[in-house]
């Protein structure tokens, strides 16, 4: 086993690739998602796909945003156990469509209730961020 | 209410449950990077770029361990383990330092220790002064010429001078002194009895008398009014003086 890094690390996931800055690999600038944006997807992710597992949400979130989130697929691990807490989805371990262990998520009724307001909430917001933005100049042209 | 609480009790648990939760998060890792590599590869990559871009687009995996960890536990627990350990790590090292530092401390606490007890002696010997104003909410006018001073001493002096209670017990009886108030305010005195017939007020038609630490009293407290006043340990009442009809001083026991 070889270290490219002075700190030993457990896993054998480590020992190659640290956090890369997408916009480096990509060569285009994405969207950095909102503080408490993620965890509002992923709700909507499960309520609209059942049951998934961690890789299955980031994918989904990443398709329907056509590629223009940043996504570091990692941290929605922790907005699932964020949202695990609050008793919002839960979890079990199962196998995937191709026969791997995977732990998969589902949304709680009570997660259905939060998403609703969340959603509410965001459309309100987006709304009036929208109406201000799309303000035309009214004063004159000074 | 409930959801912080639910919150907070899910973190106590977490953080009890380190290392089955860690071994699970990196299975779970594992298996999120496995998926991704067979969809890269179902896509035509080789095997060596699929693991590449999934690596990538998972992002830092110590990152996501670390988030994982901070949201689910007690991150300032955590903090504050690390910190222990490693102060106590260095003492160990240090042995020389350590032992010089214990003592000093040991010497310091010891010096106060030793120096307020022995201020606080000296203070409970001092001469007060104590106007029943002061500590009698409901003082009536003889409340004016309470005692205005006297030593803690002369109290304990009188307490063993005393007559003995039922219980064979020393007491501290003061027929129609007006020090007494000053004993009890002053707290040297934690418990009192009255004794006394009461009888200028007509209230009390017999002795009354409330033992030491018993609720009960056989007449009520803010009627009492007594001409003797006897108080010992643990029982901590509300008197107030008043003047019997014959104009001797009484006391009048008002909460106890």
């Amino acid at each position: 086993m070889s270290f490219y890094f002075p700190v030993a690390m457990p896993h054998k996931l480590c020992d190659v690739y640290v956090a890369v800055p997408q916009e480096l690999q990509m060569g285009e600038t994405k969207l950095d998602l909102l503080q408490g944006t993620l965890d509002l997807m992923v709700l909507q992710t499960l309520a609209a796909m059942g049951s998934l597992h961690g890789y299955g949400i980031a994918r989904r979130i990443e398709q329907i945003s056509g590629d223009e989130v940043l996504l570091n697929q990692g941290t929605i691990y922790a907005s699932l156990v964020r949202l695990q807490q609050r008793g919002w989805i839960a979890a079990e371990w199962g196998t995937s469509d191709n026969n791997r262990k995977a732990k998969f998520y589902s949304i709680t009724k009570s997660g259905r209730k939060q998403l609703a307001e969340d959603a509410a909430h965001w459309a309100r917001l987006a709304g009036v961020m929208g109406r201000v933005l799309a303000m035309q100049n009214e004063g004159g042209d000074q | 209410m409930i959801a912080p609480l639910r919150r907070a009790l899910s973190r106590l648990r977490s953080f009890f449950r380190k290392e089955p939760l860690d071994q699970e998060l990196k299975d779970e890792m594992a298996s999120h990077i496995e998926l991704a590599m067979e969809e890269n590869i179902r896509k035509g990559m080789p095997e060596e770029e699929a693991r590449r871009n999934a690596m990538v687009r998972f992002g830092g995996v110590q990152q996501a361990k670390e988030q994982h960890r901070e949201t689910r536990g007690l991150p300032w627990m955590d903090v504050l383990g690390q910190d222990l350990r490693f102060t106590f790590r260095t003492l160990a090292k240090d042995r020389g330092f350590t032992m010089i530092a214990i003592q000093i401390l040991g010497l310091g606490i010891g010096a106060n220790v030793a120096v307020s007890g022995f201020a606080g002696n000296l203070w409970g010997h001092l001469v007060f002064r104590h106007t029943a104003d002061t500590g009698n909410r409901h003082s009536h006018g003889a409340g004016r010429n309470a005692v205005e001073g006297g030593t803690r001493r002369d109290w304990q002096n009188a307490g063993t001078g005393g007559d003995r209670d039922s219980g064979g017990r020393s007491a501290f009886v003061c027929a129609g002194q007006r020090h007494c108030f000053a004993a009890l305010w002053d707290g040297a005195y934690r418990s009192a009895y009255v004794r006394g017939d009461g009888g200028a007020a007509g209230r009390c038609s017999s002795a009354c008398r409330i033992p030491a630490g018993a609720p009960s009293l056989a007449h009520r407290s803010d009627e009492c009014v007594a001409d003797e006043l006897t108080v010992g340990v643990s029982w901590s009442p509300t008197l107030s003086q008043t003047t019997r009809q014959d104009g001797a001083p009484g006391f009048v026991l008002q909460q106890y």
